[in-house]
């Protein structure tokens, strides 16, 4: 399904006659630097720390890691 | 090293009442700053033991911390003792050229233990009062005037570390109150903002026992009474303040800031405020 999504820009592009295949509909999310939150049933997940300060990283981990398990 | 120490193990021995949450990668982020005004050294710290509900539908499901009154000369303060302890560790690493992982996890067992979660500043010349408290991680600033209690002094006795006590009740806050004092420490003060009665207050609690204060110890010790300064502090009034802290418990997505990956989902806390303020 994701490579008939990602096809069809191309698809549209040889029918507009370019072949620009580096255009894709989907944008994705780019963060250098993660941080995983492991708790106590190992139901983990990451924080994404680009220009956060150390309190909303742990502000987020907190409030985020309530009533996981 | 001797305080990095003792925070150290602080940390281990409170880490496993918190659950074991870890927080692991490779990050370096800049530390929280750290500045406060000198207000005065105690001359007597009362210990009150802070049992609270935190969810009305498990009343059985009670949390505890331990809570302390500082008294000096002009001023007193009332802060859980975890906020102190946060903010010593907050006051090592602000001296750190950068925040990784094992500073974090070094501060989030301390963070998850602060039950009473304002700080308050009386100042005893002018009877003002600053509340401090955070929002997640906004923290917020409002003042009032000290409120004259209207006590009604009620039959009762029994005796709290050894001092007899008598009883008053007071409606604040859309609660009743009820406290034990003792006119054995002729000090008109007590936990939260309660005070104005012929002694210290030993004892204090709400008649739906939501929350309950008990004095624990007494000591002389001096100790530093200070003000965090902080720039991106939120001067609000009272009424933005709880309206904020209801928000984040009620609606928490407004407060996330940062991206998260993984199965998540923002789950209401219960919100069950020391004081009913109307909205």
């Amino acid at each position: 399904m994701k490579s008939l999504f990602l096809g069809l820009p191309f698809l549209l592009a040889l029918f507009n006659g370019t072949t620009d295949v580096e255009k894709t509909a989907v944008e994705e999310f780019v963060c250098s630097n993660w941080v995983e939150v492991k708790v106590e049933c190992n139901n983990n997940f990451w924080l994404c720390t680009d220009g956060q300060s150390a309190r909303e990283v742990l502000e987020d981990a907190w409030r985020f890691s309530q009533g996981r398990c | 090293m001797k305080q990095i120490l003792k925070i150290l193990l602080f940390c281990f021995l409170t880490n496993k009442a918190i659950g074991q949450v870890k927080i692991s990668g490779n990050v370096n982020l800049p530390p929280e700053k750290y500045e406060t005004n000198f207000l005065g050294k105690t001359k007597q710290n009362i210990y009150y033991n802070y049992t609270y509900i935190p969810n009305l539908k498990e009343k059985k499901k009670t949390k505890s911390s331990l809570t302390v009154l500082q008294i000096s000369k002009r001023h007193v303060k009332f802060i859980d003792i975890y906020d102190l302890k946060q903010d010593s560790i907050i006051q090592v690493f602000s001296k750190r050229k950068s925040i990784g992982v094992k500073e974090m996890n070094l501060m989030f067992p301390i963070m998850g233990k602060i039950g009473f979660k304002k700080n308050i500043i009386k100042n005893l010349e002018n009877d003002s009062i600053i509340f401090q408290g955070r929002v997640h991680s906004d923290k917020y600033e409002y003042k009032e005037k000290a409120k004259k209690l209207k006590w009604k002094l009620i039959n009762g006795g029994k005796s709290i570390l050894n001092y007899k006590v008598k009883k008053a009740i007071v409606n604040y806050g859309g609660r009743k109150w009820v406290a034990w004092y003792t006119e054995k420490i002729p000090i008109n003060l007590g936990p939260y903002i309660f005070g104005g009665l012929p002694g210290l207050i030993l004892e204090l609690y709400d008649t739906k026992e939501n929350f309950h204060f008990l004095a624990v110890g007494i000591d002389n010790k001096q100790k530093d009474i200070y003000k965090r300064v902080e720039k991106n502090i939120i001067k609000t009034s009272k009424k933005a303040f709880f309206k904020a802290e209801r928000n984040y418990y009620e609606k928490p997505e407004l407060f996330i800031r940062g991206t998260v990956k993984g199965r998540v989902k923002l789950k209401k806390i219960p919100y069950n405020p020391i004081e009913f303020i109307n909205q």
